[in-house]
């Protein structure tokens, strides 16, 4: 972004002082965005109540949410009631959990295994954002890596690193996840002294982070591309300015606002890739939980207890719903094309 | 013409070399196991390990095993799941893929028509409230995962609601081909069909709608106003049809994405016997021939779909057609 385009959207009265950077001005932008605002804080919540899982587990529910539970019991409204209730329809025989309590001991309701879903949602929350998370970053940084390299250095290697981005491309993501996880899933990764166990984290990090890289990567390349064709960058190179200065000075950060774009949306996107991936069970492994898992884990409940399923699904909607709403802000914040489209408008 | 269609043909054949490639290397060359010992699966004797060490080619060099997987995949179409002992792997795949067309034929049928009325209403009531409240349904529709929705719409229709006069008529979960019964066929679909079509009326219609807003800052529209022509008649012959660029490139795209392997989630939720569930079946029974060859026939159906949408959309825009 050139000084002069931020000069445009200043006042008078600030162009005098030492202009605002464009970082500080797409901030302020962000912050006057009242959905985009109301997006954060609802994000803020779901990160602080995921944190308190353990807290949740031992002084609310009050259970493991880790151990199955068939023969406990709770106390509901002065009564003792199992958790595991008998069926009363049919032929009297088989278990059915108990369902929404709306209290502090199992509030959504028990799984399969008398667990209480809502404190696994907890739990299942805390590995859904950090894997979504990491995986987005991931995503970013080799994207970030493989365009500036391809888009600014050019000739051979640009080729084959178009190339290899354009395979990965055609590949439908879903399917290329699904052959990374079959492989890794079953055994884990033992490389050396690098041993990743199958119910690690960094797995289903690893496989959503590398599928999603040439959706990222390939309008890098064709913005480093155009940059490096840029006037400016020509001015710069006639004054002699060394290769690697331009690519920090003049590409770079560039190339961060589009990473910072890109961020919300591709961790929305990748959320809902974890949950797909647990829900065909080769994401988050048990014991472990994701919201993905517990929606597996609800499936078998679906007619008779639908909170198991339900629950964690809402989870999801409402975390890649604050995200895509973020994602619109920040886009309408930082992308110099949109604020033009706004204007227009 | 003839030149670019050539260009983008060798440049599909060399995508699809390139994907064969990568699923060889993840299924065969990844540190960790014994690829012989995941083809044959779980419990497998040392005699089948042996005698697929040997069919395979994995005492030899890393090209021969190579052409020996393709040979087996698209020449002799011979390769066996070990998992459910001696089922040809391809014949299983060719059966299914009826269903997943089926499915993916009529959802994009429901998602091209509400997300194109979808994308008018909001583009004609820009900035009001019908606009932001359809926005929101789009970006909604976007954040739901599919299985789950899947999941819903099965309690609603076939338990909760079930006994109502509004989905007593859905069929209990499964496939009849249209061959043998048409109606039911119609019948058991609905419901998927919504249900997939529900993400991508979101996307179409928020896409279709910031291009009908984009188009109508055209001078064009200018004009068409100047000569005094209805709103409507603005909007259905000229904003929307400059809009429907993208539309269709995407539809495309989406469209071989879908039927390579992107409604897995939609048929393993309403229990249809497609490739996707074959898919999901094998993933569940480690069956890893199974797993290559839907692999990497879905995705080969995908390049090909690509590159014959980009021939098409060539084409068809005299811009590109009349270029040479």
């Amino acid at each position: 972004m050139s000084d002069a385009t931020t000069d445009a959207t200043l006042p008078d009265t600030a162009r005098a002082a030492r202009p605002e950077g464009p970082w500080r001005v797409a901030l302020r932008k962000l912050m006057r965005d009242r959905t985009a605002v109301g997006a954060i804080i609802v994000l803020v919540v779901i990160i602080l109540a995921c944190c308190a899982a353990p807290f949740y587990a031992t002084h609310i529910s009050q259970s493991d949410p880790f151990q199955s539970n068939l023969d406990g019991q709770i106390t509901l409204g002065g009564n003792s009631v199992d958790i595991m209730q008998a069926d009363t329809a049919g032929l009297g025989l088989g278990v059915t959990p108990i369902g929404p309590t709306w209290r502090g001991q199992y509030f959504f309701g028990a799984d399969n295994q008398g667990r209480d879903v809502a404190a696994r949602m907890l739990y299942g929350g805390r590995n859904s954002l950090i894997i979504s998370f990491f995986a987005t970053v991931l995503t970013l940084v080799l994207a970030a890596i493989v365009g500036t390299i391809a888009g600014f250095i050019g000739g051979l290697t640009d080729t084959v690193l178009a190339r290899l981005l354009d395979v990965l491309w055609a590949f439908p993501v879903y399917l290329l996840a699904i052959s990374l996880s079959i492989v890794f899933i079953s055994k884990g990764i033992q490389i050396g002294p690098f041993n990743i166990p199958s119910n690690s984290l960094i797995l289903p990090i690893m496989i959503i982070g590398i599928v999603y890289v040439p959706y990222v990567a390939r309008p890098i390349r064709g913005q480093v591309m155009s940059l490096t064709r840029s006037d400016f960058v020509l001015a710069a190179r006639c004054l002699g300015v060394p290769a690697p200065r331009i690519l920090i000075r003049d590409i770079l950060p560039n190339v961060t606002t589009t990473l910072i774009v890109f961020a919300p949306l591709m961790m929305a996107l990748n959320m809902l890739t974890e949950s797909a991936l647990s829900f065909l069970s080769i994401g988050v492994q048990p014991p472990n939980a994701s919201w993905g898992t517990i929606i597996l884990d609800g499936e078998d409940l679906l007619y008779t207890q639908p909170m198991v399923a339900i629950a964690p699904g809402l989870a999801i909607v409402i975390t890649v719903l604050a995200l895509n709403f973020l994602g619109d802000g920040v886009r309408d914040a930082f992308d110099p094309r949109a604020k033009l489209r706004v204007k227009k408008d | 013409m003839l030149l670019p269609i050539l260009r983008r043909l060798s440049e599909m054949l060399f995508v699809m070399f390139g994907i064969s490639v990568v699923v060889f290397l993840i299924f065969f060359a990844t540190p960790g196991a014994d690829p012989s010992a995941r083809i044959a699966g779980r419990n497998a004797t040392p005699e089948v390990l042996a005698q697929v060490r040997h069919s395979f080619g994995f005492d030899q060099p890393m090209p021969v095993q190579y052409l020996k997987v393709m040979e087996k995949l698209f020449v002799s179409r011979d390769l066996t799941s070990f998992v459910n002992r001696g089922e040809r792997v391809i014949p299983a795949v060719v059966e299914a893929t009826p269903v997943t067309l089926s499915l993916v034929f009529g959802a994009a049928v429901i998602w091209v028509v509400f997300a194109i009325i979808m994308g008018m209403i909001a583009a004609a009531t820009r900035g009001g409230i019908p606009d932001r409240l359809l926005m929101f349904l789009g970006l909604v529709g976007i954040s739901m995962p599919v299985f789950w929705v899947g999941s819903v719409a099965n309690l609603i229709t076939q338990s909760r609601f079930h006994n109502t006069w509004l989905f007593h008529w859905v069929p209990g979960l499964g496939y009849t081909p249209l061959t043998q019964h048409p109606f039911l066929w119609f019948k058991g679909l609905v419901i998927p069909w919504v249900t997939l079509a529900i993400l991508y009326i979101g996307l179409y219609g928020r896409v279709l709608r910031a291009n009908l807003v984009e188009a109508y800052q055209e001078d064009f529209i200018r004009t068409a106003r100047a000569k005094g022509l209805s709103e409507s008649r603005i909007m259905l012959r000229h904003a929307l049809r400059t809009s429907l660029i993208t539309f269709v490139s995407m539809f495309g795209l989406d469209f071989g994405a879908l039927v390579g392997g992107g409604a897995l989630l939609t048929e393993v939720v309403f229990n249809l016997p497609g490739v996707g569930r074959l898919t999901y079946l094998a993933l569940q029974s480690l069956d890893l021939p199974f797993i290559m060859a839907t692999v990497m026939y879905s995705s080969f159906f995908v390049v090909v779909a690509n590159a014959v949408v980009d021939i098409a959309y060539a084409w068809l825009d005299p811009r590109v057609r009349d270029a040479r």
